[in-house]
């Protein structure tokens, strides 16, 4: 069965139950677990203003701080659920990609993700996210929600 | 972890490595499977003049021998895998609405269907039951391909 599930996560409550799902997969598999999150490039989140270099240090400096502070908590659960995992940030990759590129060089056959992430929450009734990801994803694909 | 998958399918190539990799799971968790194929109403599939040639007994009486045969298939795969698998022919409903109803009522814990089946073949990159079980399901949904 499955043996390296890739779980995706951008520390929303979707993505807390897919991590959860994920953990209690792995252990029932005995499968190997590698968490991801990603962090977008500076432009996507940001218009208006040409960017500074210092503008753009101070934004990747609060993404990696966001995707640390994710990842602990993921690292937490993970240890509460007694399920070991190797955790990693992917810096500046439009979300779907970064996770599918993740899942690809870790060699993961599962890719587990929440319904909706962050974005335009509970009023889509499938996320872009989640969406992108089952559109190009090479492997299954698990949707929690 | 899970204790009752439903499996969809529609007979087709994909669906069937659905129904594979939902026995393989089913096997390592000790779950219990139903498979479910859905045939749409007559008035789906035929309309206007072309209800004259093919009236309703017609077409029922040959949906219903496609889904035994679907399902007998299912059945014997599991059989050979050794897996306690019961199968349900929903009638008269849209593909999407009769797996969900049919996880509903048998209480299933995940859904497990491939991205596509007959229809719209390659030329979507994600087949419209899909999507649609995948915006509806309060459950999760593990999509094969």
């Amino acid at each position: 069965m499955y043996k390296h599930l890739l779980i995706a996560t951008d520390g929303s409550e979707s993505s807390a139950k897919a991590l959860a799902h994920g953990l209690a997969l792995a252990k029932s598999l005995a499968a190997q677990v590698t968490v991801v999150t990603v962090t977008e490039p500076w432009t996507e989140g940001t218009y208006a203003v040409l960017p500074t270099p210092s503008m753009i240090q101070t934004y990747e400096k609060a993404a990696a701080g966001n995707a640390a502070t994710i990842l602990e908590g993921v690292k937490r659960a993970a240890d509460e659920a007694g399920t070991p995992c190797q955790t990693r940030h992917i810096k500046n990759q439009h979300a779907p990609e970064g996770i599918i590129k993740a899942a690809k060089e870790a060699g993961c056959d599962l890719i587990i993700v929440g319904s909706h992430g962050r974005g335009v929450l509970g009023r889509m009734l499938l996320g872009s996210i989640s969406l992108k990801i089952l559109t190009f994803s090479p492997v299954a694909v698990l949707v929690c929600r | 972890m899970y204790k009752h998958i439903l499996i969809a399918t529609d007979g087709s190539e994909l669906a069937g490595k659905a129904v594979a990799a939902g026995f393989d799971l089913a096997r390592s968790l000790g779950a219990k499977v139903t498979a479910v194929t859905v045939t749409e109403p007559w008035t789906a599939i035929v309309t206007g003049e072309a209800a004259f040639g093919f009236p309703v007994e017609e077409y029922e009486k040959s949906t219903n021998e496609t889904a035994s045969r679907i399902l007998s298939g299912v059945s014997n795969l599991a059989r050979k895998a050794d897996i306690s698998c019961s199968t349900v022919h929903a009638k008269d409903q849209y593909p999407s609405e009769g797996i969900l109803e049919t996880a509903k009522k048998n209480n299933c814990d995940l859904i497990v269907m491939s991205s596509h089946g007959r229809r719209g073949l390659g030329r979507l990159l994600l087949g419209s039951e899909a999507i649609k079980v995948l915006t509806h399901s309060a459950l999760p949904v593990l999509i094969c391909r």
